[in-house]
């Protein structure tokens, strides 16, 4: 055989496992379901309830389009003014009364060391505290006499907690909680990641059970300067 | 040439049956190779029909090119430029050279070959009809 041929044959062998090793990267790249019947039936489960929140939803939204297409002039202004209600309470600009839990922050010196101080209330453990109430199901939340609405900062300046613009004063410091069921909030709350770090720092939580909690409204002013409103257009106007 | 196809066909059944496999991190640089690859074969062959084939040279440079381009990737990656690109091009280039010449290599033997039978049929049939006078 000629050697020259021979050679440029390997070359082309070489160049062909090359390509299949190629061929072979496209076959492993698309993601193989390993989920197994119970995991695929959890999520089905769980796309399902959002199905159905996003169908209530809808169709909340739908009975407003109705009521404002109605003729009768009334109706309209009634349903306008319900739901500037529904969206400042939503929005916090109103005095929420109903069934919650308050929750008491209260220093704890029997745990602290004389060489530790007084113990203090962190900007951190505060934004902690807050986010595990929101996942806990938290409707409305008023930290000392602070409305927390969805835009409202806490932060540490100069050492001193700040919550919307307005420092917190020392503790003892509540937190008034309004929720639909307060004894699950509680149970949650008992075994939270944030009465761990409150301990930690020497701060005690106690959690009560209320009828009538009443949350402030929100005071300060919203600056809604990066935020855009679209025109809403239809068609047949 | 037929060589050639059955060992690519060789090599492409081989490498499928195993289960070497590499992450789909490094397609881009196993493209440029097999890019490379290709280019230094083809002008192998190309130096083989205008008999400059040197055994040492197409080693040496089937390797060196492939080395090349895969640095040439791995720098772009780097510096977050797609270098890949001027390998691609250059050999992209030389890969249709040397297939536009080989082309014409082949067609010239072809052409070669069937003047040749052409003739040898003609003195042929000359010879035969001296034959049959005499």
């Amino acid at each position: 055989m000629n050697k020259q041929t021979f050679i440029l044959a390997l070359a082309a062998f070489f160049i062909g496992v090359l390509i299949s090793l190629h061929l072979s990267i496209e076959e492993e790249t698309p993601e193989r379901d390993t989920r197994d019947l119970w995991e695929i039936r959890t999520a089905l489960l769980e796309e399902q309830e959002q199905q159905q929140t996003l169908q209530d939803e809808l169709n909340d939204l739908k009975n407003i389009q109705v009521d404002y297409e109605d003729n009768v002039y009334g109706t309209q202004i009634r349903t306008l003014r319900k739901q500037i209600n529904d969206l400042q309470d939503q929005a916090g600009l109103t005095e929420m009364t109903g069934q919650g839990v308050e929750l008491m922050l209260v220093a704890d010196y029997e745990q602290a060391n004389e060489s530790e101080g007084f113990p203090e209330l962190t900007s951190e453990l505060l934004n902690r505290l807050v986010n595990e109430l929101n996942v806990y199901g938290a409707n409305h939340l008023a930290v000392g006499d602070e409305r927390i609405v969805n835009h409202t900062a806490i932060r540490d300046v100069l050492g001193r907690v700040y919550i919307n613009q307005r420092p917190l004063r020392d503790l003892p410091v509540t937190v008034k909680v309004l929720t639909d069921d307060p004894e699950r909030l509680i149970n949650y709350m008992e075994v939270s990641q944030s009465l761990n770090d409150l301990a930690i720092h020497n701060i005690s939580l106690t959690m009560n059970d209320k009828q009538s909690v009443t949350v402030p409204s929100y005071t300060g002013d919203f600056v809604l300067e990066h935020v855009d409103v679209k025109d809403y257009e239809e068609g047949d106007e | 040439m037929w060589l050639m196809i059955i060992f690519l066909g060789l090599g492409i059944g081989l490498g499928l049956l195993s289960d070497f496999s590499i992450p789909a991190l490094y397609s881009n640089y196993l493209s440029l190779a097999i890019l490379a690859a290709f280019d230094t074969l083809l002008g192998g062959i190309r130096a083989h029909f205008e008999h400059v084939f040197n055994q040492f040279i197409f080693v040496t440079g089937f390797f060196f090119n492939i080395t090349l381009a895969i640095f040439l990737t791995f720098i772009g990656a780097q510096l977050g430029v797609d270098l890949y690109l001027a390998a691609v091009f250059a050999f992209g280039w030389r890969l249709f050279q040397n297939i536009a010449i080989i082309r014409r290599r082949i067609l010239d033997r072809w052409q070669q070959q069937k003047t040749l039978k052409k003739k040898s049929q003609s003195t042929l049939s000359i010879e035969k009809s001296k034959l049959i006078d005499k």
